[in-house]
């Protein structure tokens, strides 16, 4: 049975791993590259028999036989959420809540991602992102930086459901343009109201809401924007020595937040091609969307999981672009001592001025 | 022994006596109050009044309350009592409480200044104030009418009247305390004070208490005050009458340019508060303090005026306003720091998801409507307070002499 996760290296034998610096499949052991289409000619030929050509076409979204071989899926029972992993991958701590996950049996999935983003920053450059992350904030408490378990930090490939959509707006609004003057005895205002019209239409594509429910879609929103542009057609051997997420929220349940994001931004985009009043109010109007595609994919993502004080704290970062994001503790000794510092500052300088503008005028 | 015992008793008795009678000769009586009208805290503070009057001008003025006259007419039961309490140069003022009466007699040199229809005019007045305000405010209204007449015969008989001789020398301290507002120490210090300041800049700042103005105006009185006591050619007078509860600048010489009708205002307005609340020696200092103020400053060829006065300690005002400030800031930049903290946000838009040239807007209406108007009333200017150009004003005293100067109630 070919199991096409693990790929041999042609070379030495060892077993291959994703690179994230050359975008390729490369040997960590006699640092050899390879193109996994090329691989995947070699393991095939490897192991003979080509069972698995039955076309499945139609509908790109189901597993070619086989592909799922050799991913296995590994429950947490503190928090429940499920990872797929290949047999190979290291670390066997769950990434949601860092506690250890058992083996619960082969993959079986119902759908397979349409396109993937691999992983373009690896473990070094997030670690040193982290670190970057947590300098320059001065309310953050001193000891937080040395209580870490940096080299936790682990990468998962997050599924995503990306929406297109075509949307039609017909928007009103209420205008009003103002004109003052006076004369001896008075001041005067003219208001002059105006009914506002704006229609038109504007497309989206691959806006993102995250498929997963064990991570908290703030953090995987704040790591946003992900080029899609950078996806490229779902192998299996993308997930080489990384972790994935099963998706448990299906592209329904998250249809309308996709929606919602999308009615705000066509808002904002007509609003702004008003000008020249000097109050506008929204006067109602209609936004309507047409549903386009819908994409399953997987993004990639690093992520750090430390508590701290009894809190749980997790960081994110976007293993495409290197946002790095995550909430941080604070210090109240440091929050008020910076009150005090400001407030005195504030104090000096207005006294200063109170001083100069009593004495000199 | 029972013999000496007794003996030494009675010598005893006899030396505690004689201080009585001592005391009794040294404290004159003023006010003979048979008839019970008056109570001991009025009687005592008219006592000292009538006091103080007296011995000021040399006059002595008594009082006799009475519920059962003995003669016909009052006015000769006056002279009587005039006679049998040994008064020399004075007057007596009689007053029938019962039958609401009274009448005033004066002997000697007193004749002088209270002739028969004067006298019978202050008798009138105690009438009609004893009947509206009672016993105690018409011994005050007489109190305060004597005092006048006597106090301004005095000075035109000493010959201070019209175009009279102007001392060459200062005749009084620069601070004449008549009203007796001030103690011993405190009139010393401020005599002190005023003379340190006025040798230190060859002008004279000076500051007279007296108990009540004569016929002259408060701005006369202390003119006259000023010229006649022989203040220097440039100075500044402050005098307060208790009586009428006047206050009065006179400026002379320089002193018209430096103290501004502005300037006189703006000093008026520190110590007035004090004045009213009879705090004397504290406004007097301040007075003087700020005299020194306004002569250097007059010195230096621009003295305070109209929109160039002293400027007073900051306001409380400012000072919260800087609390408030430094609070916001406190706030607002910890608020900050904190922002640093959070990187973790829903997206609300999807911005970045908008496909590249999909946007179009083809259909762009502004419509006008209606339009309305609406007009407010401006506020008129009614009367500008501070609409004076500035600079003093001045005049001329009765001795020819050219005074700037203000006045007052306090």
């Amino acid at each position: 049975m070919s199991t096409i996760m693990e790929y041999k290296c042609p070379k030495c034998g060892g077993s291959i791993e994703f690179n994230t610096e050359a975008q390729k499949l490369k040997c960590p052991y006699c640092d050899t590259e390879f193109d996994h289409d090329v691989l995947k000619i070699y393991d095939a030929e490897l192991h003979e028999s080509n069972e698995d050509n039955i076309d499945w076409q139609d509908d790109g979204r189901q597993w070619q036989e086989g592909e799922q071989d050799g991913l296995f899926t590994f429950v947490c029972n503190s928090c429940g959420g499920e990872i797929i992993k290949d047999e190979n991958t290291g670390s066997t701590k769950c990434p949601f809540c860092d506690n250890p996950v058992i083996l619960k049996g082969r993959f079986e999935g119902d759908l397979k991602p349409d396109f993937v983003i691999p992983f373009k920053l690896d473990k070094k450059t997030a670690k040193e992102k982290f670190k970057k992350h947590l300098t320059g904030k001065k309310l953050l408490p001193t000891v937080f930086k040395s209580e870490n378990h940096i080299d936790e930090i682990k990468g998962i490939y997050v599924p995503f459901w990306l929406f297109d959509a075509d949307v039609n707006a017909h928007l009103k609004y209420r205008g009003k343009k103002l004109r003052t003057w006076s004369d001896k005895n008075y001041n005067y205002t003219e208001t002059r109201h105006y009914s506002i019209i704006r229609a038109g239409t504007v497309a989206f594509e691959n806006v993102p809401v995250d498929g997963s429910s064990k991570l908290a879609d703030d953090l995987m929103e704040s790591i946003e924007p992900f080029d899609f542009s950078q996806a490229v057609d779902f192998q299996t051997s993308y997930l080489a020595g990384y972790m994935a997420d099963k998706y448990d929220v299906s592209s329904e349940e998250t249809k309308q937040r996709a929606r919602k994001r999308i009615r705000l931004t066509t808002e904002n985009l007509f609003r702004n091609t008003i000008s020249g009043f000097n109050s506008v109010s929204s006067d109602g109007g209609n936004v309507n969307l047409t549903d386009g595609k819908v994409k399953y994919v997987l993004y990639p993502v690093w992520i750090l999981n430390t508590t701290w004080n009894n809190e749980n704290y997790i960081f994110a970062m976007n293993g495409q672009t290197g946002k790095f994001v995550g909430n941080l503790p604070m210090d109240k000794n440091a929050y008020w001592k910076w009150f005090g510092i400001y407030g005195s500052c504030g104090f000096a300088a207005s006294m200063i001025c109170a001083l100069i503008l009593h004495f000199l005028f | 022994m029972k013999k000496f015992i007794s003996s030494v008793f009675v010598i005893f008795i006899i030396f505690s006596l004689l201080p009585v009678s001592v005391f009794a000769d040294s404290d004159p009586i003023y006010i003979y109050d048979e008839a019970n009208a008056l109570t001991k805290e009025e009687k005592a503070a008219l006592s000292s009044s009538f006091q103080k009057l007296s011995e000021n001008w040399g006059i002595e003025t008594k009082v006799f309350l009475t519920n059962s006259p003995n003669g016909t007419k009052l006015i000769f039961d006056a002279e009587n009592i005039y006679t049998e309490k040994g008064i020399k140069d004075g007057i007596l003022l009689l007053i029938d409480c019962k039958a609401k009466n009274a009448a005033v007699f004066a002997g000697g040199e007193a004749q002088k200044i209270f002739q028969e229809y004067e006298c019978d005019e202050l008798a009138y007045t105690v009438k009609t104030t004893m009947a509206s305000k009672g016993i105690s405010s018409a011994l005050y209204s007489f109190i305060a009418a004597a005092g006048s007449k006597i106090s301004a015969d005095m000075i035109s008989l000493s010959g201070f009247n019209g175009s009279e001789h102007i001392p060459d020398q200062r005749l009084v301290p620069r601070f004449v305390d008549n009203a007796c507002l001030l103690s011993a120490s405190e009139a010393k210090e401020l005599n002190k004070l005023l003379d340190d300041i006025s040798s230190r800049h060859n002008f004279d700042v000076a500051i007279a208490t007296v108990d009540y103005l004569d016929s002259r105006s408060p701005r006369d009185f202390a003119d006259d005050w000023y010229d006649y006591n022989g203040y220097q050619q440039n100075g500044i007078l402050f005098l307060i009458s208790m009586g009428e509860r006047d206050w009065a600048i006179s400026t002379a010489g320089e002193g018209i340019a430096y103290f501004t009708d502005a300037g006189q205002e703006a000093i008026i307005d520190k110590i007035l508060n004090d004045l009213s609340k009879g705090r004397y020696s504290k406004a007097f200092v301040a007075f003087a303090d700020s005299c020194d103020k306004f002569i250097k400053k007059g010195e230096s060829g621009n003295p305070y005026d109209v929109g160039n006065l002293p400027k007073g300690p900051m306001p409380l005002f400012y000072y919260v306003v800087c609390i408030a400030i430094a609070v916001a800031s406190g706030f607002i930049g910890t608020g900050a720091l904190k922002g640093q903290l959070k990187t973790v946000f829903m997206q609300d838009r999807a911005d970045t998801y908008v496909m590249r040239d999909s946007f179009h807007v083809p259909q762009q209406k502004n419509v006008f409507l209606f339009s309305t108007l609406s007009k407010s009333a401006r506020p008129k200017d009614t009367s500008s307070s501070s609409s004076r150009g500035g600079g003093s004003s001045s005049h001329s005293s009765s001795s020819g002499r050219s005074h700037g100067g203000s006045s007052g109630k306090f």
